[in-house]
């Protein structure tokens, strides 16, 4: 299996490759797909733009993690800053670094895509074969209630005592040891990520993976593409020889705003839709301090959430909670605090949690979410406005947070504002309602990153068919979170897993025929 | 494909006078170019030099001198902190910024030019002197200013800025201690085999029994036992 994988730091002289399926991305989008194409007999390379690392490499240091796992070195953002993105970079893509929380698409959002976009094909009886398949792939299954760190059990315990619904989470691990370092690289291979899985099944069945390859552009004419120019990165940075690769088929994995730049890069974006639509799950998070020590880095980070607040009426954002795993450095950066202020806030950190609000967008008339373009340099811009729906529900949020901590024992609850708001008693909410939401005033982050290429039966209107091809370039298919037509509200690599194991036979048709 | 026309291929997006666009970083520091800060009138600004290291990447020993001063005044100090420069924040910063995207790391370049400068500040601080000149108390003061600031392209840079110094210096170890975070243990991956064999989808761990040991190849549990739960 080492042969086949082609480290392209290393490379001295350019390549040229021939083969049925070109699939770029090695992510959740991108793996699932790949191991289903090598099972359907097909010849497949994978180029994929980050590094290979194996739990050998998994220092479990946040520094030395980010710039290897991470999109831009863990620095990537929304063009102003206000929106910190953590994305992933690298063999696995996001699920070599993320927190295992594993849902089905909920029914909801199914008939939601059906009814407002148009999506036909995708109810809850059609995905659920290939949501068993993933699920006994990946051994995704409840993680028991009794096996939840503190930070989490102060989410269960507040919703109790609130009676707000809160359940265990399901999560993708084989012999997980409760570590807690699910975001710096599963140093056991307890997480079943992409790494450890399917690319694995792959390789083992023939296709050939190119790491440290970035794909520049699609070579394309006509309404056919042809194959794709990539780039070797040595090890120091610097560009290395080029990689070619010719193909019947070409699958785009490379996730939300990546995708859509490689599209935009390539100069194919006939109807302007590319970019549109991208959807982050923007988070809020509110710490609690504890009399007792939660040891917030250590345990399975996620494994609690509750969906009381999805639903808050038809003209409002809906949210979702969990908790965050904070290690030192997320912790530091979620804080706006500088000097001596900024140091005992960390020094709290053994006794602190952080509950999470995801807010659910896209679902609203008139919500857009973000947009993804070029920077001059090529690489993806991205602009997200904070508006005032998503202001509304972050709003809200707060107070649900601090609630939660308050009724779990917090002694003291801090907001993530440029100056926290501090308060101990319900009674003080009010403070909160007093405060100014938005980009900004409060930290916001993101690592569920969607949308850009739209699924939708209209060429007009979106970027991909319900098949996951391209409406105007007939051997293109994106297969990956960007073809997702709204937020899901739920995590969502699950959903990108059952699509990808769905686009199998779509693929595999399109390359046979071919 | 019935009935599909083929598309016509669009200029990349950044080359589309109406589509380009500078982010708001840098329509932001364009804009205080009104206040007569040219790009050369930058080059010979006055400042506080400080003693930079050879071997830098990115920074000059100017900027990295800037951002020495911005990190000191980001990270804590006193109380047992160990300095952001003896964690090296700035040459840590410079080694990030190599690996950056180079529209970013030029835009951070110039931010923090513009932080330092002493026409800037005076235009928009009422600071007389330059950022690194100033003492820690009154840089701090104009971070916090920065960080309130009407302006957006102030708010950008010192929260990009800010993050860079706080990551790089709560990522190092040797601030755990004070953070009270045990660290890492020790899980012996480091010494498993180079490629790990697929696994067999046949052989389920029991969603009962999650902290069982996790594989043949790597040791039950931490070698030094820390708190890690249950
Ligand atoms: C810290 C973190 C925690 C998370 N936690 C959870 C969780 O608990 N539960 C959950 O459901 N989801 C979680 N997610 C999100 C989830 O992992 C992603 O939504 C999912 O992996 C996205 O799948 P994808 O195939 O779209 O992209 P990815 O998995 O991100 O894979 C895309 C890959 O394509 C590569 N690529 C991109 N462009 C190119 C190019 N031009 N050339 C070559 N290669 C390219 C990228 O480098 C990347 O490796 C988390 C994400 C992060 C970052
Ligand atoms: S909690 Fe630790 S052992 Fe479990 S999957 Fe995450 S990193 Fe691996």
């Amino acid at each position: 299996m080492n042969e086949r994988i082609i480290r392209g730091r290393e490379l001295s002289a350019a390549v040229s490759e021939r083969c049925d399926v070109l699939v770029i991305g090695s992510g959740a989008g991108g793996a699932v797909l790949a191991a289903g194409l090598v099972e359907a007999g097909l010849d497949v390379v994978m180029l994929e733009a980050g590094g290979y690392h194996t739990r050998r490499d998994f220092t479990l240091n946040e520094g030395d993690a980010f710039v290897k796992l991470y999109q831009q070195q863990g620095a990537r953002a929304t063009d102003d800053v206000s929106i910190a993105i953590l994305q992933g970079k690298g063999v696995g893509g996001s699920t070599t670094v993320n927190w295992t929380t594993c849902f089905r698409t909920p029914p909801r959002v199914l008939e939601h895509w059906a009814r407002v976009h148009g999506v036909e094909g995708l109810g809850e009886a059609e995905l659920a074969p290939h949501f068993d398949a993933v699920e006994a792939r990946l051994n995704i299954s409840t993680w028991p209630e009794s096996q939840a760190n503190e930070n989490n059990q102060a989410l269960l315990r507040g919703a109790r005592a609130l009676g707000w619904e809160a359940a265990p989470l399901r999560r993708n691990v084989r012999g997980c040891a409760n570590s807690g370092f699910c975001g710096v690289g599963c140093p056991v291979d307890g997480k079943q990520g992409m790494h450890v899985t399917y690319l694995p099944d792959a390789i083992a069945g023939g296709m050939r993976l190119y790491t440290d390859v970035e794909v520049q552009t699609l070579d394309w004419s006509g309404g056919r593409v042809r194959g794709a120019v990539g780039r070797a990165r040595r090890a120091d940075g610097a560009l290395g020889p080029a990689v070619e690769v010719k193909a019947k088929v070409v699958a785009l994995c490379g996730g939300a705003i990546n995708s859509p730049a490689l599209l935009l890069r390539s100069g194919l974006n006939p109807n302007g839709r590319v970019g549109l639509r991208t959807f982050l799950h923007p988070v809020v998070g509110m710490a609690g301090r504890y009399a007792h020590r939660v040891d917030p880095y250590y345990g399975a980070p996620q494994s609690i959430g509750s969906h009381q607040f999805i639903d808050r009426g038809s003209d409002k954002v809906g949210f979702f909670l969990e908790v965050a795993p904070l290690h030192p450095m997320l912790a530091s950066t979620a804080s706006a605090l500088i000097g001596e202020q900024l140091g005992e806030f960390l020094a709290l950190l053994p006794n602190l949690s952080a509950i999470i609000a995801l807010q659910a967008d896209g679902f609203l008339p008139g919500d857009e979410g973000g947009r993804v373009s070029l920077k001059p340099s090529g690489q993806p811009s991205i602009v997200y406005p904070v508006g005032p729906a998503l202001q509304e529900s972050i709003r809200e949020s707060h107070a649900v947070l601090a609630r939660l901590h308050i009724a779990a024992g917090a002694e003291e609850v801090a907001s993530l504002h440029a100056e926290p708001v501090r308060l101990r008693t319900e009674a003080e909410l009010p403070k909160l309602h007093a405060a100014r939401y938005g980009a900004f005033e409060h930290a916001i982050f993101t690592a569920h990153q969607m949308g850009g290429c739209a699924m939708g039966p209209k060429a007009e209107s979106s970027v991909v068919r319900p098949d996951h091809r391209h409406h105007s370039v007939e051997n293109l298919f994106i297969v990956d979170g960007s073809v997702l037509p709204t937020s899901l509200g739920v995590n969502p690599s699950e959903t990108i897993y059952g699509l990808a194991h769905r686009a199998r036979a779509f693929v595999a048709a399109a390359a046979s025929g071919a | 494909m019935p009935g599909a026309t083929p598309p016509t291929r669009s200029a990349p997006a950044s080359a589309r006078p109406g589509i380009s666009r500078r982010s708001a970083l840098q329509a932001g520091l364009a804009g205080l170019a009104v206040f007569g800060v040219g790009a050369g009138g930058l080059a010979v600004w006055p400042t506080t030099e400080a003693d930079a290291p050879a071997d830098l990447l990115v920074l000059s020993p100017r900027t990295w001198s800037v951002l020495s001063a911005l990190a000191e005044a980001v990270c804590p100090s006193g109380g047992g902190w160990p300095t952001a420069a003896a964690i090296g924040v700035a040459s840590k910063i410079d080694k990030l910024l190599a690996g950056m995207d180079k529209d970013d790391a030029d835009q951070l370049v110039l931010a923090l030019l513009l932080i330092d400068n002493a026409l800037a500040g005076l235009a928009l601080d009422g600071r007389i002197g330059t950022f690194s000149g100033a003492d820690l108390a009154d840089r701090r003061r104009a971070l916090l200013s920065w960080r309130e600031s009407a302006l957006p392209v102030r708010r950008t840079a010192f929260k990009a800025l800010r993050g860079l110094c706080a990551s790089a210096y709560f990522a190092d170890p040797r601030t755990e201690a004070m953070v009270g975070y045990p660290g890492a243990p020790n899980f012996g991956q480091a010494d498993a085999p180079a490629i790990q064999a697929p696994q067999s989808p046949e052989a389920p761990a029991s969603p009962e029994a999650p902290a069982s040991p996790p594989s043949p190849e790597a040791p039950a549990a931490p070698a030094d036992p820390p708190e890690v739960q249950p």
